[in-house]
């Protein structure tokens, strides 16, 4: 096992981060939504990101804005183009000032440059004032968020730190204690310090103000009481006014903890007047930061992750993050900026194992208060790292010949099927066991490979459907080909009923996401191109289906990225987008109504791509045709785990995620299960029966099919 | 003006745990004696004691605005010894009169603007005791600064 995996391993079995993770990310979204109730989220974020849409030139004038009104006002303004820059200019400050201690208020830019280890090589000794970065720092540690830095850490250890760090007891149950504890060894430092070094929230370029924003205060004291303050910052933090300003200070909080504001905004500008400063007035620096950031400004969409305003959200509705917390998921930045941030900062070596982290369940890109589609710019780095570094060669091999070659795939599952006979289970439908796979990998029931694929079952018994005057064509997708053609089966049953003809491409082949989510564009353009030769011409359907919502977002999105140097297939591919639709969501559109033919109890698990990546939920539906019959499941929303190949290749995580998914499911106290993913119900019902839990998973359509009329 | 922002500011405030009283003047100005440090410009109330790393027991001090969404009071910190006092009382009192209590943060932007137009500023936007939940993620208030906050506000201003 190599020592990433190995790593992952240890996370997965570290039961304090999994409470701790497990109960924030709980409570984290209670009152999340609780500060944000009664307002427009998606308003105000696309607000930020629109206002911080920056053109290098005009990031450069916004920084020269500040840096006049800050020299104006007598403060130092140094450009540091590499880490190193910024530490050697820091350390030259402290150096002259002759003092022994700095004290620091939380800095994750800090961080990004190790600026700690710098000052103590030069025998200078920074503390870290806020509590969980002092925990940390005398512990040896680093962060493992960028809001609750020691969130990995138990009382007990806390306790067990602080107790060697001051050589008395501490009691471990005792957290006011510890707190007091912290309060008395950091008040004496800001005295002893003659230097202080904040980061910064926002620095407004109209008048050259920076705020800083704390719960404990402790940016206050570290700002206040040492005679020279610097301040460490990135390019990106500039913003011209005030409006805009506020608008983040009035949105980070809410996203980062649920608060309504942060207990401290301080705003800062000039040489305040400093009693312990020789002159009467304090000496100030601001330290602005490359590293990367300028050239990164140019990038149409790299550039997006430069407008992160460290609220740490999208860590925390992360559900690979929440198995395996930030020491994994991230380098220095974690969560899901964290693994662009060190692609970005750190380098692609540093961030090719991490970038895999990402399962694609897009709830990041929903929940990032600066309107980042931060799962979109993994994906990207994902293909251009993947390039470099070169992706698994046993699916390389198969992304590149086999999937795009319908026939050969097709044949290898056919041979497939008929080895695979001695190990079907009693249902006809699942494997009883599956061969060499080791234990750690094991926690499904999978489905076999049917016996006839969709596309032969169309041709046999549904090639000949009346000519109803509304034409839809499926695209059935690997999922249904393969191992669920009933699915596809169902679908045709109800929308024939309701009067529609259901016509399918002439060969089946994979949409492509597979081979794009694990970086390989190239095979993944290969399949697409295939695919749209054989999807007909857009005029004719009234829809384009898809029983897979990883099927159908593929079709949106990136049939026409792939195919934007093809005019011709660009125009196909962006028409046949446009139409695509999963059951539910052409059903809403036709209106097309049902009747519940049976009393079993029923909740929904709305698939990632169904929510984030198509844009609807089959929930409301259901939840109006079934009444009293329909339960919420909590979290509904939340990946399974699943992730296709993500699944097997972090099997530790990948089970993580849906044991957490299935305890929701017990909860509801649901018959049936239902959902409108394949995906999810391999990964669902392969979960339930591993375990023996009696509760059917059922396709939106086969649910349908079975237990529903259509009212005319 | 109406009581609904005194109303919203108030709740607010409690819900940071903040001890909220409304006051007139006259009232207010009896409960000064012993404070040690007094900053109120309205009423021309000063009263100065030694702050050093021991802190201060009480920092009586006086708000510019109110802000009723978030309950949150903000004082011009500019001079170095209300800096000092404000992060080093022990218990901060802010006063704040009710006529400056405004409805949300986007009503300060220009004071913001007119004071950080000036050559040096410091203004603290400041709601509740300075506080953490660093170890489990349990609330502790008072890790660095107040470890308890009153706002007194003047009913009759």
């Amino acid at each position: 096992m190599n020592s990433f995996k190995k790593k992952i391993n240890s996370k997965l079995d570290d039961e304090i981060l999994y409470n701790n993770l497990k109960n924030f990310a709980t409570s984290y979204k209670k009152s999340r939504s609780a500060a944000l109730n009664g307002l427009d989220f998606e308003n105000l974020r696309s607000e930020i990101n629109n206002k911080r849409t920056y053109s290098p030139d005009y990031l450069e004038t916004l920084f020269q804005r500040f840096k006049n009104n800050a020299e104006k006002s007598g403060a130092n303004v140094y450009r540091a183009k590499t880490g190193t820059d910024a530490c050697r200019y820091i350390a030259e400050v402290c150096k002259a000032h002759e003092t022994e201690y700095i004290v620091k208020s939380k800095s994750m830019t800090s961080e990004e440059i190790r600026l700690n280890d710098y000052l103590e090589n030069e025998n200078l000794k920074p503390v870290e004032t806020d509590l969980g970065e002092w925990i940390l720092q005398i512990a040896g540690e680093h962060p493992s968020h960028m809001v609750m830095p020691a969130i990995h850490k138990s009382r007990e250890q806390v306790a067990e730190i602080f107790s060697r760090f001051t050589g008395k007891k501490i009691d471990k149950d005792n957290i006011k204690e510890m707190v007091k504890t912290a309060r008395e060894y950091l008040r004496d430092y800001y005295f002893k310090a003659k230097v202080g070094i904040t980061g910064a929230n926002v620095a407004v370029a109209e008048t050259g103000t920076v705020a800083v924003v704390t719960n404990e205060g402790n940016a206050r004291l570290t700002s206040t009481v040492p005679p020279v303050h610097i301040v460490l910052l990135g390019y990106e933090k500039l913003v011209e006014d005030f409006d805009t300003a506020f608008d983040i200070i009035n949105l980070l909080p809410k996203s980062a903890t649920g608060q309504n504001i942060s207990t401290y905004v301080t705003w800062m500008k000039g040489c305040n007047p400093s009693a312990n400063n020789p002159t009467d007035s304090k000496e100030i620096h601001y330290v602005f930061l490359d590293n990367g950031r300028l050239a990164f400004f140019q990038h149409p969409e790299f550039r997006e992750a430069l407008k992160c305003i460290r609220c740490g959200s999208c860590a925390n509705i992360c559900p690979p993050y929440e198995m395996v917390g930030g020491h994994v998921f991230g380098h220095i930045y974690i969560g899901a900026i964290g693994l662009i941030l060190t692609a970005l900062y750190h380098g692609e070596e540093k961030a090719k194992d991490i970038l895999k982290l990402c399962i694609g369940c897009k709830a990041c890109s929903f929940i990032c208060p600066a309107g980042i589609d931060l799962q979109g710019i993994i994906s990207k780095l994902k293909v251009i790292v993947g390039e470099k570094y070169g992706i698994n060669p046993v699916k390389k091999t198969i992304y590149s010949t086999v999937i795009p070659n319908s026939r050969v795939f097709s044949a290898a599952l056919k041979s497939a099927s008929f080895f695979q006979r001695p190990l079907i289970a009693k249902d006809g439908k699942h494997l009883k066991s599956i061969p060499f796979i080791p234990e750690s990998k094991d926690f499904r029931t999978l489905p076999s490979v049917a016996s006839a694929f969709f596309t032969e079952r169309f041709k046999k018994n549904y090639e000949k459907q009346r000519d109803f005057k509304k034409k839809v064509l499926f695209y059935p997708g690997c999922a249904v080909e393969y191992f669920y053609p009933e699915m596809g089966e169902s679908l045709i049953k109800i929308l024939n009923k309701a009067e529609i003809k259901v016509e399918i491409p002439s060969r089946s082949v994979c949409c492509g996401l597979p081979a794009i989510a694990s970086g390989d564009g190239k095979s993944g353009k290969k399949t697409i191109e295939k695919n749209l030769k054989q999807m007909g011409n857009p005029a004719d359907y009234d829809s384009y289906l898809v029983l897979c919502p990883s099927c159908g977002m593929a079709v949106k999105e990136e049939f026409p990225e792939y195919t934007s140097d093809n005019p011709d297939l660009y125009k196909v591919s962006s028409d046949i987008a446009q139409k695509t639709l999963s059951l539910g969501m052409f059903l809403e559109k036709e209106n097309i109504r049902f009747k519940v033919k049976n009393g079993a109890k029923v909740t929904y698990h709305t698939p990632c791509h169904q929510a984030r990546g198509l844009g609807s939920s089959a929930g409301e539906m259901l939840k109006e045709t079934l009444g009293n019959n329909f339960v919420e499941l909590e979290d509904s929303d939340v990946c399974c785990g699943f992730g296709g190949t993500y699944s097997i290749d972090f099997a530790g995580i990948s089970s993580g995620i849906l044991d957490k998914k299935i305890q929701k499911i017990k909860e509801t106290g649901a018959d049936i299960v239902i959902t409108d993913c394949p995906g999810c119900i391999m990964q669902i019902e392969g979960g339930l029966m591993k375990k023996g839990i009696d509760i059917k998973v059922m396709h939106l359509s086969q649910f349908l099919d079975e237990y529903i009329e259509i009212v005319r | 003006m109406s009581d609904s922002k005194l109303d919203q500011f108030i709740k607010n405030s409690q819900a940071v745990d903040n001890k909220n009283f409304c006051l007139s003047k006259n009232e207010l100005l009896k409960n000064l004696t012993g404070v040690p440090f007094v900053h109120l410009p309205s009423f021309e109330q000063y009263t100065r004691c030694k702050i050093d790393q021991n802190g201060i027991s009480t920092a009586c001090i006086e708000a510019d605005r109110g802000v009723a969404e978030t309950g949150t009071v903000v004082i011009d910190s500019s001079s170095e010894e209300i800096r000092l006092a404000s992060s080093l009382a022990e218990h901060l009192q802010v006063v704040l009169l009710k006529s400056k209590i405004l409805n949300t943060i986007f009503d300060i932007k220009d004071y913001m603007k007119e004071h950080t137009e000036k050559n040096n500023a410091y203004i603290a936007f400041i709601t509740g005791a300075s506080r953490t939940a660093d170890i489990e993620r349990v609330l502790t208030i008072g890790v660095h600064g107040p470890v308890k906050m009153t706002v007194f506000i003047i009913n009759d201003l």
